[in-house]
């Protein structure tokens, strides 16, 4: 066999490939059409944004996750709405914010005249009361049920066990639930304890007007497009798995959305999505740290971006029951000795350095005050030295526990190296599958002595914030930290109830730099939103709660006409 | 119809395949067992979807129930089974929708996809391995090695991403996203060229070697010398026997295609079964995962068989059946 010369042969492949490598590299240039200047809504404009995924469910009385709350959020509309830039509870369909007895145990919430399902038939007060009461039906198992265990007879019927009750017994149990259609317009609620966060609670997705011959009628298809009938800005009319959705403007609504259509489609891959986005096939895209340099790197997407706070702070928690964390100093000296600023300029780059306590900006409670747990390297090493010798022992061996991917080792491997500079620990990394480590940060008797973690708001209250998560035993964080200060709990409790708006918030204040101070977790930083927006869409209002784009004023957004 | 084509030996064939087919059943059971074992086994359950949202231990206690997961494993698996042999394979914790349903959905993309990709893969690299054989160290043999290398060697994913940006941003030829109704040749053509690669790749190297062999042999010299024209002396005498390894190849190949299309169909969005597989096991999904599992194994066992068949018409030799 003679042996061919093939030098320069794959010389010149090897430039041919080098060649479309640097090309496809380099990125290509966002050609976006010519628009005209006017800001002419097109009555018949069309938005194209990306769902991310197929959600798991959209039924509002089951539902739990963002992608599943921007689709309910679309087509229903629930009694309250939230101001974008405060985030107060407004009355939507409500008339006006609801009356509360003197006790605060009694809501009663007065519907505007004249409501209609985008199909035209009238919404009345029973259809939101059907609503709310299937949330709480074990037969419906929801996920978000829990939001409402606050209402009478609400968690005493869901935690009862479909197969083997009775049917009189469950009958019985629904009878005692505090969810009552007066009037045609009036609903009343019923509460256990006084509870001033309920207002919140009801512009959530687990309280919107179901009706009930959709559900009858579709059975376990009745969140297909042709019974899955709402109040909302837009209807859904077309639903294909996997593939998209398409709304369409409800005329029957309040006050008719600007835009036509709504297409959503669904690509999991960002970089696909970004892709898309730059060839004018998505008008939205989000933006993630790796995409930045990207950005930042030419103009014109660089003109497109738009920052939007998230509700939302990360935490890496301790174990507080065993050594080493079990001592507050030496808690306290972790959370003081990385440089948060730092970190978000070099790791992270999307979101806010946490230096006000655990609430984040843009929600009620923020303390810009506390800055207990600021970065402090001469403090954080005078806490370490006062730390008892017993906790310092067990500094040998630790390991920092995370939910595996290229991504968060990156972030982990950062803090690791900042710890090891401050106090000369070594400390192993122990990545686990993310599914298994959701079930170990579960329980207390599980949780690693060192985890990342971080907490997103249900609805915007310090309720949810501050007594959900920390209070201890039964807190989501607190019980699996095990963090259990009596104060912090009486003074939640205490604030919970308050009806006194300022007392209210100051208890709050007090109790979250004592939460800071005490050091169950070391805030690292408030989560934030970046993504891109085509210069043709417009009246787009943001707001930190967002599930879907301009989650609040959805009605108002708008194309302007293509040239 | 089949034993029709076999001729020879269609008795025993036929009672071959019966008898293959009956085999399946108790490989189904032992795949279906492994598979819940494993997937049970795993660390984590389908309500440990986020670890920064966490469900109220009481809500995860009514799921449980609700889903029959509080029941002994044992128990759970006879009742799977009870009810698989009806084939009804239950409803997807995650989607709250029935499996067969889902399955319905992405199964046919999926099939498509693959099946295309295999049709794509066998035409180009079947005539290429043939010419590189005949045509050996010529520019065709390096050029189909050069791209047999790159089909290997390069990762899909890194492949895939290369042509979107070249043929869908940068050269605006072709869209990127979904499937549309599986009509949409347009839409079709990246996907189903980046999943034939490293097929058509390997079919090419394997076609060329086992070709060299076959034109290496006694046979084929005493055709020449009968006399015999170039042309037929491929076709009828040596081709035939360079297709048994490659259809030794293609039986797994195929099921290789549909089970592997995973990577592809998330880039491309494709709304199959194979990104569905790998997500309903992150997410704990038994049903799903039980479910795809068997239809996979099913599929294999139906590919091998295949294979086995088609031996026994490409060299009568081959006493399929005895």
């Amino acid at each position: 066999m003679t042996q061919r010369r093939s030098g320069p042969w794959s010389i010149a492949v090897l430039l041919l490939i080098l060649g479309l490598v640097v090309t496809a590299c380099t990125g290509a240039t966002t050609t976006t059409p010519q628009q005209p200047a006017a800001d002419q809504a097109d009555p018949n404009g069309e938005l194209i944004t990306n769902a991310g995924g197929e959600p798991d469910t959209i039924d509002p009385n089951k539902a739990s996750f963002q992608s599943e709350i921007a689709v309910i959020l679309s087509v229903y509309e629930g009694l309250m709405t939230l101001d974008p830039a405060t985030l107060k509870p407004m009355p939507a369909t409500a008339a006006k914010d609801p009356d509360i007895s003197a006790d605060g145990l009694t809501w009663k919430v007065t519907l505007q005249p004249g409501l209609k399902y985008s199909d035209g038939s009238p919404l009345t007060a029973a259809n939101y009361a059907y609503g709310f009461t299937r949330t709480c039906d074990p037969a419906t198992a929801g996920d978000y049920a829990f939001v409402l265990y606050t209402i009478v007879g609400c968690e005493e019927w869901n935690g009862m066990d479909v197969k083997k009750a009775t049917k009189a017994e469950l009958d019985a149990a629904k009878a005692k639930l505090g969810v009552k259609a007066n009037s045609a317009t009036e609903i009343q609620f019923t509460l256990k304890e006084a509870a001033p966060y309920f207002k919140s609670i009801l512009y959530m997705w687990v309280g919107m007007p179901v009706r009930e011959s959709d559900v009858t009628k579709g059975g376990d298809k009745w969140t297909e497009p042709a019974t899955y009938i709402g109040n909302g800005p837009f209807k859904m009319t077309e639903w294909k798995h996997n593939e998209k959705f398409v709304f369409e403007r409800n005329d029957n609504y309040r006050k008719p959305a600007k835009l036509k259509k709504w297409t959503r489609v669904m690509i999991n891959e960002g970089a696909v999505a970004f892709a898309a986005y730059r060839n004018n096939e998505l008008d939205v895209t989000g933006v993630a740290a790796e995409d930045i340099r990207t950005v930042e790197g030419d103009a014109e997407l660089k003109a497109q971006v738009q920052d939007v706070g998230s509700l939302a702070t990360f935490y890496y928690g301790f174990n507080v029951t065993k050594p080493p964390f079990d001592d507050n100093n030496l808690r306290l000296a972790f959370a003081k000795s990385f440089d948060r600023t730092a970190y978000m300029r070099d790791v992270q780059k999307i979101g806010k350095p946490a230096e006000g306590g655990f609430i984040p900006p843009g929600m009620p409670g923020y303390d810009a005050t506390d800055t207990t747990q600021k970065f402090d390297l001469t403090e954080a090493k005078k806490l370490f030295d006062a730390a008892k010798p017993a906790s310092k022992d067990a500094l040998k061996g630790l390991k920092f526990t995370y939910s595996s991917s290229a991504r968060t080792k990156t972030r982990v491997e950062w803090v690791t190296q900042q710890w090891k500079t401050a106090f000369g620990v070594d400390i192993a990394l122990d990545p686990v599958d993310r599914t298994a480590y959701t079930a170990l940060v579960k329980k207390p008797e599980t949780t690693p002595q060192l985890f990342s973690l971080g907490w997103i708001a249900d609805f915007p209250d310090q309720q949810n914030w501050l007594t959900t998560v920390w209070i201890s035993k039964s807190g989501v964080s607190g019980s699996r930290t095990g963090y259990n200060n009596p104060e912090f709990d009486r003074l939640v409790k205490a604030a919970d109830k308050e009806p006194d708006a300022k007392k209210r918030d100051d208890t709050y204040l007090q109790a979250g730099k004592i939460l800071s101070k005490d050091a169950p977790a070391a805030w690292i930083y408030y989560d934030a939103t970046k993504y891109l927006k085509k210069p043709w869409v417009k009246g787009v209002v943001n707001s930190s709660s967002d599930a879907v784009l301009g989650q609040f004023k959805m009605a108002e957004i708008f194309v302007t006409k293509k040239g | 119809m089949l034993v029709c084509v076999l001729g020879y030996n269609s008795r025993s064939m036929l009672k071959y395949t019966i008898r293959r087919l009956l085999l399946m059943v108790p490989t189904l059971f032992f795949v279906a067992l492994i598979t819940f074992s494993l997937a049970h086994a795993a660390p984590g359950g389908p309500f440990d979807k986020n670890e920064n949202k966490r469900l109220p231990q009481q809500i995860e206690d009514n799921l449980t129930r609700y889903y029959g997961l509080d029941e002994p494993l044992p128990q759970q698996f006879l009742l799977y089974l009870r009810n698989a042999a009806r084939l009804d394979f239950g409803t997807s914790i995650q989607r709250n929708r029935s499996v067969n349903e889902i399955i319905a959905q992405g199964l046919p993309v999926t099939v498509q996809l693959g099946v295309q990709a295999l049709l794509l893969a066998l035409l180009v690299a079947l005539p290429l391995g043939i010419v590189s054989a005949l045509k050996q160290n010529s520019g065709v043999d390096y050029g189909s090695l050069f791209l047999a290398t790159i089909g290997t060697t390069i990762p899909s994913f890194v492949i895939a991403i290369l042509f979107i940006y070249i043929f869908g941003v940068w050269l605006r030829l072709l869209p990127f996203v979904g499937w549309g109704d599986g009509l949409d040749v347009r839409r079709m053509i990246m996907p189903t060229v980046i999943l034939a690669l490293p097929g058509a790749a390997f079919l090419t190297r394997i076609t060329r070697a086992s070709m060299l062999e076959a034109l290496g042999q006694d046979y084929v010299r005493t055709a020449r010398g009968k006399g015999l024209r170039e042309g037929t002396v491929i076709v009828r005498h040596a081709l035939k026997n360079a297709l048994i390894p490659v259809a030794t190849i293609v039986g797994p190949a195929t099921a290789g295609l549909i089970t592997g299309s995973f990577i592809i169909e998330t880039l491309f969005s494709i709304p199959g079964i194979g990104r569905l597989y790998i997500i309903s096991i992150n997410a704990r999904d038994y049903p799903i995962i039980m479910a795809t599992t068997l239809l996979y194994a099913f599929l294999i066992v139906i590919a091998n068989l295949s294979v086995d068949l088609v031996y026994g018409v490409l060299d009568p030799r081959i006493k399929v059946g005895s």
